[in-house]
């Protein structure tokens, strides 16, 4: 037992003097909740979903019809080139102008990427227009509920967060099992403890607790961070969060063993780490919608185990709704990969020394 | 001639290297395939079927929309799978949890009395008051694309839809038409000719990271800097040559890259065009400097890596090489603003016609040119302190 504490002690240590892996596990998915959360999360009024859309301060009725849409807000200029220019440099979403026979939409791409369904709206407001010559505003009222998907009422940003915790952990788990097993193994650390009294099993043991708590630190210190600086509301069910991420970590080492029992060469492995990182990021669905990609697409994405994780731990942070069960079976799911793998190859790792 | 020998040295010794070679020519071309695939479909949403229930009344007006629906729903490419559904409290408590659980998209509930509503307020209207509109509830999903996007589909038929009902009720109307126009871009916007740009720009800033700035500091690590410094090899030969093979590298990772995008992707950009040219050369300076100074700061590989990673990605994702950053928060926006890359990707677009700078032409050329300078000077300076 006290081999197997000493080995975890000095684990925890090593983590956070390989600054790879602290990069990876702690900075990179805190820099991409940055990064995508306000490229990808906000208009440029600041909300969630509010366009802000560029008219002719002359133009006073195409001003009144478009304040009188939801989530559209008008903003007047003195010309379409300041509209034009104000568009182009981000500070609108969009413009419209209607010369008494055609409404012109003008969009910027960034709005069409935060919405792909964003050119409709020139239709939209030429229907307006239309029915305000009658003096009909419309004729049904669109009752818009838009219904939290959790318990908490939380922004793009906080229902963003959980996955990349989820990044975390996968980065974390992986790569550490890596480190473990295709780093330690070329420098003869491996060898080295082959000859002393350690048996294989404290070996592994030891290890993968250290890298276990790490991880499972280093992703709740993203959560809660994050929390903190984006001021986002979770409603943190602790029992199933601390299952989901658990068992998840042991789930990306499994991969990570796998991967190493492949690769065994620790710059390759590392490098197959990252390219299974790259593919994962883009389709498990955690930054990029899937919905609009074609089937065999979205096929990939619902094989990758992010994006099971992703789904998890949103569930068990309040931020979607879903049953138990489906965290349950994600977490079976992950602890038996774990021991599988470890049996099957983490003896054949050690045997190999 | 001893230049091109040394270069031609240099070159081997980076071929020999496969792992170098993955990441500088063949991971920039797996990321290419992988935008190509994910991007295109963001902007352009193609065969998208959203499952919409539609919990209905009985009554003239509920059955127009319920048939309007229905004909949407019909045939291979049909905008919903529609699930018709009696309006009761209960059935919508049900559809509710089905949206929570993704398995509906949007839900349109036809309340009780809308029929009767309907007829009301035409009636008013014909008597010049103005009554409030009949309510028609829509129930989406927040944070999902698909929900959403389904929303503005709906409210876009049924404006549509009130047309009819405006026609049926005798009033004489001419609609407006409406046109889009992608500001700053050519008519028909295509995402491979605004990618293609930032991924030549993507490869040459790998290589000044990585293939320079990395490169440099292992050879200064291994003390092979040293060993050269030694040898009658004058330090301005060693410089040129080095950089000769990395231009080497640059022109396979751009022919790779162009060969794909004009073959595989039919890109309408010429690659031999003099603006396309002229801003390969200034990314390839600016960023080559970009791996000298790397190179200058970085006394171990390690400290390289650790500084290189936490460079490449906000100078990546936030130069607008996969999509455009702007209006974003100060918070990151003094990001964007510093970045040579955002003034490289901007400029080379704008040139190309592809999509209008939000910075002048002098900028998109002095600020690369400053940071040129600067990480120059610094490089200079730094290796001389170090050699005494």
């Amino acid at each position: 037992m006290r081999v197997i504490w000493k080995l975890f002690l000095a684990t925890i240590k090593t983590f956070y003097r390989d600054r790879m892996t602290f990069f990876f596990t702690l900075i990179f998915p805190f820099m991409f909740v940055i990064i995508f959360g306000f490229v990808f999360g906000m208009g440029s009024s600041g909300g969630d979903n509010k366009l802000l859309v560029g008219v002719l301060s002359s133009d006073k009725r195409l001003l009144e019809v478009i304040n009188n849409i939801d989530n559209l807000e008008a903003k007047g200029f003195d010309s379409i080139e300041s509209i034009k220019l104000a568009i182009i440099n981000g500070s609108i979403d969009a413009g419209a102008i209607y010369d008494g026979d055609k409404l012109r939409l003008i969009l910027n791409l960034t709005t069409m990427q935060r919405n792909p369904f964003s050119r409709m709206l020139g239709e939209t407001i030429a229907d307006r227009l239309t029915k305000s010559n009658l003096r009909i505003d419309k004729i049904m009222d669109l009752n818009l509920n838009a219904i939290e998907p959790g318990k908490v009422v939380t922004t793009q940003l906080g229902y963003m967060i959980p996955g990349v915790v989820a990044i975390s952990i996968f980065n974390g788990a992986l790569f550490s099992m890596v480190s473990i097993f295709c780093d330690y193994k070329k420098r003869g650390i491996l060898k080295r403890f082959n000859v002393t009294p350690i048996r294989g099993y404290q070996f592994i043991v030891g290890m993968i607790l250290g890298r276990f708590v790490v991880t499972i630190l280093s992703a709740t210190a993203v959560l809660l961070f994050s929390q903190l600086v984006f001021k986002v509301q979770f409603s943190i069910n602790w029992t199933l969060y601390l299952i989901t991420a658990s068992t998840s970590i042991l789930g990306m080492m499994a991969l990570g063993i796998l991967i190493s029992s492949i690769f065994t060469e620790p710059s390759v492995a590392g490098n197959v780490g990252s390219l299974l990182m790259t593919v994962m990021i883009f389709f498990s669905g955690v930054y990029f919608p899937l919905e609009f990609l074609p089937k065999y697409l979205r096929r990939i994405g619902e094989i990758l185990p992010l994006g099971y994780i992703a789904r998890s731990i949103r569930i068990s942070t309040g931020v979607e709704s879903g049953t138990i069960a489906f965290v349950l079976n994600t977490s079976l799911g992950m602890t038996i990969a774990f021991f599988t793998f470890v049996f099957i190859f983490g003896s054949k790792l050690l045997k190999a020394e | 001639m001893q230049i091109i020998r040394l270069a031609n040295y240099f070159f081997k010794s980076l071929v020999r290297e496969k792992l170098d070679l993955f990441w500088l020519i063949i991971f920039p071309v797996i990321l290419f395939v992988i935008l190509m695939l994910i991007f295109p479909s963001i902007y352009e949403p193609k065969d998208v079927t959203f499952n919409l229930t539609l919990l209905s009344q009985k009554g003239t007006f509920a059955e127009i929309i319920e048939r309007v629906f229905k004909e949407l729903s019909k045939g291979e490419n049909r905008i919903f799978r529609l699930s018709l559904v009696q309006n009761s409290e209960e059935n919508l408590k049900r559809e509710l949890e089905k949206l929570k659980a993704r398995k509906v998209n949007l839900i349109v509930e036809i309340p009780e009395g809308f029929d009767a509503q309907m007829l009301n307020f035409f009636m008013l209207k014909g008597l010049g008051v103005s009554p409030s509109p009949p309510v028609i509830n829509v129930y989406s999903l927040k944070y999902d694309t698909s929900s959403e996007s389904a929303y503005l589909i709906v409210k876009n038929i049924l404006e549509k839809l009130e047309f009819e009902f405006i026609r049926k009720a005798g009033y004489q109307l001419r609609r407006i038409e409406s046109e889009t126009e992608i500001v700053g871009t050519k008519s028909t916007f295509s995402y491979i000719d605004f990618i293609y740009p930032g991924i030549v720009i993507f490869v040459i800033f790998m290589t000044g990271l990585f293939g320079i700035g990395m490169d440099l500091v292992w050879l200064k690590e291994t003390g092979i800097l040293k060993r050269i410094s030694v040898t009658v090899l004058p330090k301005s030969r060693f410089i040129i040559s080095y950089i000769i093979s990395k231009i080497y590298l640059i022109i396979i990772q751009v022919t790779l890259i162009t060969l794909m995008a004009k073959f595989v992707y039919k890109t309408t950009i010429d690659p031999l065009s003099l603006p396309f040219i002229g801003y390969t050369a200034l990314t390839v300076l600016c960023l080559s400097s970009l791996g000298f100074f790397l190179a200058s700061v970085s006394k171990t590989t390690g400290s390289a890596n650790a500084i290189s990673q936490i460079l490449n990605f906000p100078l990546q994702f936030l130069g607008g090489i996969y999509f455009p950053v702007t209006g974003v928060p100060w918070a990151i926006r003094w990001i964007v603003l510093i970045n040579p890359i955002t003034y490289l990707a901007s400029g080379i677009r704008d040139a190309l016609g592809i999509m209008k700078s939000p910075y002048p032409f002098y900028l998109t050329i002095t600020v690369p040119a400053l940071w040129i300078i600067f990480c120059l000077i610094f490089t200079i300076k730094r290796f001389r302190l170090e050699e005494t």
